[in-house]
């Protein structure tokens, strides 16, 4: 008899927090469930933690496979899921003892494929707050404007709950191999659920405390943004919903590609030009200069999107150029006190004065 | 049965002061079947108890006055060398080998003047550390005469019959570019623990009944610090809350370095924390027999910033831990004799990663560690002083 849910717990090397969520999940109110804690290939003592769950508690399957990343980890678990429905908890973070029935329960009455709620963040200093996807003060099956805002908000797999006849398609996964499949595979469930219902209420405890293990913020693996954006617009127009879906999908990828501007700004190991063309291209191969208008503004400012517009103009050549002039100014300037051993008092001001009415000017 | 051999011991350290470094040679000579004399510096306070230990050995000791607070100043190792020569000068045809410790290294280059004046004793030169190659040095402001240590250290390896290193990694080190040449007169054996020295019934474990992490011996300014661990029961009890007020950390030393006392003062749970002045050394094998675990912190060196790949240093404490017979939590490099050790003794290590120590300390609360205490009879002071002597007979020999 299959469960009513599967939970998926991607795993790698996260010993310390391995056991605070295996412990929530078996701690369900939800005992029809099995969970599918995926190894990916660690190297401390997860898998041995996994292994005395599995042991103890006949729900809980220990999947390991080789390292392929958190995407693939989330697809490894898919594939071996048996639940009516599927719930992602990454191995760091954990589930308040009711949330899988209340999803289950949430599912169950509307007829949702896809249920999302809020996550509660969990900071250093020990301060918590709630983050929300979506702008919404209540409960509600998500009509088109709904749907619509979607593609407006930070996208996670996680504090959602899906009907797995929606990974009946084998295009609803994660693009594996890369960083930030979360932003890939967001929008496929978006399009493959029928029907989406909203909660206002905390559905996932998030582990903000943890040290950073990610990338350096110099990796050039922040470019794996674009081969995430690139198979997921593929995705619909393999569909058919692109031309449907036009208008979310170009602002769900401005607003991506515009936070990566900042990224691309402290990449260390690759041509900052070569990052920005290729990660404009994405925009301009799908959505040739529609997305340069409002979709840019809305999420860049005026000030930004004229920046933005006026680089695209010189094939991107300008800008790493403008990122480091202030630092070069800053360091002539410096040169240039210690040799005259007094500080630019007059200069630091003229500076000032000229910025402030170069930003001023291009604001209007 | 083989005759007992005498040998001419210059040590800057030795029994009965009770440092780490007094302590290192006389433990492992203690079950020598072998005399010594022992010309030694005069230091603080004595601990009297050390020398009713019965060994195999006998030691006649010979103390120089000096400021011994200021071993790196010229006037002070004048003082020790002139006090060797004079001693050894008195019965030069008295001796069977000659044997020198450092640190200090002073007492291998009196001991090389021992040797020039008599070419035909062997010699056997037992390094506690490394020298030219101590990633240490370059992270100290001020560090007279260093140069001629390191000097000291090469005619040290050039001109001795047997150099004992106490594990691998020093001895690579030691012997790498222009002195690999010497790696084949280097042997190898261990820092031991000496089972006599620790109370046969411990003292009872005070008050709390919290689990006790302990750390005994001294915290540096530079790499080895304590805020790894402080940082770590942070992360401990951010992911696991429900072990608040369940164990506590004590730092027992000297004291504290500012970044570490610093570190300790941002901490949120600071209260699970404590430093405590520095404990005699007989004191402290009673103490680490009470502690629920005993910390280990290794210096933390990187190859980008020190071009050191593993380390050199195996800790005289780690083994006096050890025969503690309590589980140890190392905060150790990936690669050399702590973690070789500790791993081969079913004791935790780790690297310093917050996460890292956060979940090793976890799991010693968590009672999830078995130490293979059977195998411990290798690095019994016995079993290391055996080992000494038949260094010794061998050179002298040959």
């Amino acid at each position: 008899m299959n469960p009513v849910l599967s939970l998926v717990v991607p795993v790698y090397n996260l010993e310390l927090y391995v056991q605070r969520c295996l412990q929530s999940l078996v701690d369900q109110t939800l005992a029809d469930i099995e969970i599918l804690a995926v190894d990916d290939g660690s190297t401390d003592d997860s898998p041995a933690l996994i292994a005395e769950f599995a042991a103890r508690d006949g729900r809980v399957r220990h999947v390991r496979k080789v390292n392929g990343g958190h995407g693939s980890a989330c697809n490894a678990g898919i594939e071996q899921a048996r639940g009516k429905y599927v719930v992602f908890v990454d191995g760091d973070d954990w589930l308040e003892p009711d949330t899988c029935a209340f999803m289950v329960e949430r599912a169950e009455q509307t007829g949702a494929d896809l249920v999302m709620g809020q996550l509660k963040y969990f900071f250093a200093d020990g301060r918590t707050d709630h983050h929300n996807p979506l702008p919404l003060q209540s409960e509600q099956t998500l009509d088109g404007a709904g749907k619509s805002e979607l593609f407006r908000n930070w996208a996670t797999p996680n504090a959602r709950l899906y009907r797995r006849t929606m990974f009946e398609d084998a295009a609803v996964r994660f693009l594996p191999g890369i960083i930030f499949a979360d932003v890939n595979f967001c929008p496929k469930s978006y399009l493959a659920a029928q029907r989406i219902h909203y909660v206002p209420r905390p559905l996932y405890n998030y582990d903000l405390t943890r040290p950073t293990q990610s990338m350096k913020q110099t990796d050039k693996r922040v470019m794996n943004v674009v081969p995430s954006l690139r198979d997921m617009l593929a995705f619909y127009r393999a569909k058919g919903a692109f031309e449907p879906w036009r208008d979310e999908l170009c602002t769900y990828t401005v607003r991506h590609c515009v936070s990566w501007f900042e990224r691309v700004k402290l990449l260390g190991d690759m041509d900052r030009t070569v990052a920005l063309r290729e990660l404009m291209a994405v925009l301009d191969d799908h959505f040739g200069d529609g997305w340069t208008g409002e979709p840019l503004e809305t999420f860049a400012g005026r000030r930004k999107a004229l920046l933005i517009r006026a680089a695209r103009a010189l094939d991107y050549r300008p800008l790493p150029a403008l990122w480091e002039l202030p630092s070069r100014i800053a360091a002539a300037d410096d040169r240039v006190e210690r040799v005259l051993g007094s500080p630019l008092s007059a200069w630091q001001g003229m500076k000032q004065r000229v910025k402030s009415r170069l930003f001023s000017a291009l604001s209007v | 049965m083989s005759r007992r051999l005498r040998g001419f011991v210059p040590s800057w350290f030795f029994a009965p002061y009770a440092g780490s470094a007094d302590m290192d040679l006389y433990k492992r000579l203690l079950h020598a079947e072998l005399d010594f004399d022992v010309v030694q510096v005069r230091q603080g306070a004595k601990d009297p108890r050390v020398l009713g230990l019965r060994g195999a050995a006998t030691f006649q000791r010979f103390e120089v006055e000096t400021d011994h607070r200021q071993p790196r100043t010229r006037t002070v190792r004048d003082d020790f060398h002139r006090a060797v020569i004079g001693r050894f000068q008195a019965q030069p045809s008295g001796y069977d080998f000659l044997l020198s410790h450092s640190n200090e290294v002073p007492s291998h280059a009196a001991a090389l003047a021992c040797k020039r004046l008599a070419p035909e004793l062997p010699w056997v030169a037992y390094f506690g550390d490394l020298v030219a190659k101590n990633p240490y040095v370059r992270h100290l402001p001020e560090y007279p005469l260093n140069d001629e240590d390191c000097q000291t250290e090469a005619l040290t390896l050039e001109h001795a019959d047997l150099v004992i290193c106490n594990n691998t990694y020093q001895r690579d080190a030691m012997c790498s570019g222009a002195l690999a040449r010497f790696a084949d007169k280097v042997r190898v054996i261990p820092h031991c623990f000496e089972p006599a020295l620790y109370p046969a019934a411990p003292p009872p474990i005070s008050g709390s009944g919290k689990f006790t992490f302990m750390h005994l011996g001294t915290l540096y300014q530079v790499k080895r610090r304590a805020e790894p661990v402080l940082q770590a029961v942070e992360r401990l009890l951010s992911v696991y809350p429900s072990y608040a007020g369940r164990f506590e950390v004590i730092f027992y030393g000297g004291a504290v370095p500012a970044p570490d006392l610093q570190a300790w003062w941002s901490m949120r749970h600071r209260d699970h924390v404590r430093f405590e002045g520095a404990v005699p050394y007989l004191d402290s094998l009673g103490l680490m027999q009470q502690a629920g675990a005993l910390l280990l912190i290794d210096g933390m060196f990187t190859e980008a910033e020190d071009g050191v790949a593993a380390s050199p240093f195996l800790p005289g404490k780690l083994l006096d831990y050890l025969g503690a017979r309590r589980p140890v939590l190392g905060v150790t490099m990936a690669r050399g004799p702590s973690a070789d050790l500790l791993g081969a003794l079913g004791h935790l290590h780790g690297d310093a990663r917050p996460d890292k120590v956060a979940w090793l300390m976890k799991r010693c609360i968590d009672g999830r560690v078995s130490p293979d205490y059977a195998q411990l009879e290798p690095y019994t002071a016995r079993a290391v002083g055996k080992q000494m002597e038949a260094a010794i007979r061998e050179v002298v020999k040959a």
